[in-house]
């Protein structure tokens, strides 16, 4: 099965038609479409065992190399972790990881950002 | 929509402002590689310290990147390699993902997508953290590790 990890699209809660961006209302069953609750695919009917889910590899790769702080690594463990429950063919479990390697992505680019940020102050301070 | 779907962009369910946000990141790039091209950061000059090192006085796996990248751009693969060899091995991975991310924001085509079996990443992190261990290590020929 081949999956795309740039697709993050907003799925109509009810009959699980992909909406277009700032759509309300489903064209396909006239219910009303939460932008939020539809970010994440739900258990239900609108269950969409063919939509894809990122590992974030390349992101936890690029915070490794970039940001110099070791939660990178966290990142790779979890990347590691969708793959593995993909192959075993556990997609809410891949899912349910896939949102913990996204965090730790982005709580390495801000660290990176942060100690970035204070070292250029104490370089500012100091000199 | 069926002007979006003419131009191949229906399928991408991205808000409109992202769908150019590769290009965007190309573009910023290309300074940034045209400053690295020129100055050498070994020589020092404008580039930002790695705090990780100044505050641990430990290399991180992404040490030595800017000055790998430096030697790259100007042609020496080898001591490109001798700098940071993890960036090097990343860079041809690094470079399909954002070319297969900027086809599908301009042309809606879509790159064949790898399944990376979930091994051959749990063998990359045991590689990540023996090469940081192993490149902190003070005695030759670990040395060679080091940027």
């Amino acid at each position: 099965m081949a999956y795309h990890p740039e697709d993050n699209g907003v799925f109509c809660a009810t009959c699980g038609q992909e909406q277009e961006p700032g759509t309300r209302f489903c064209p396909n069953c006239g219910a009303a479409v939460d932008p939020a609750a539809g970010m994440i695919p739900q258990s239900g009917p609108a269950y969409d065992i063919h939509r894809p889910v990122s590992n974030y590899l390349v992101q936890a790769i690029l915070v490794t190399i970039f940001c110099c702080v070791p939660t990178g690594i966290i990142a790779i463990v979890y990347a590691a972790q969708v793959n593995g429950k993909l192959a075993a063919g556990d997609y809410a479990g891949a899912v349910s990881v896939s949102s913990n390697a996204k965090t730790w992505c982005w709580v390495s680019f801000a660290l990176g950002i942060l100690v970035g940020i204070s070292g250029i102050a104490v370089i500012f301070a100091g000199g | 929509m069926s002007a979006l779907a003419a131009k191949g962009l229906a399928a991408l369910p991205w808000p409109p402002l992202w769908r150019w946000r590769f290009v965007a990141l190309g573009l910023a790039a290309l300074p940034c590689l045209a400053l690295l091209y020129f100055r050498n950061p070994e020589e020092g000059g404008i580039y930002p310290p790695c705090f990780f090192y100044a505050l641990t006085g430990l290399h991180c796996p992404g040490c030595g990147t800017l000055r790998g990248l430096h030697q790259l751009l100007n042609g020496n693969l080898l001591a490109a390699f001798g700098y940071n060899p993890y960036t090097m091995l990343a860079l041809p991975v690094l470079g399909y993902a954002y070319l297969s991310a900027l086809l599908l924001t301009v042309s809606g085509k879509r790159l064949p997508t790898v399944f990376i079996p979930p091994t051959l990443i749990w063998g990359l992190l045991a590689a990540i953290l023996v090469f940081w261990s192993l490149r902190n290590v003070p005695v030759y020929p670990l040395t060679i590790l080091a940027p």
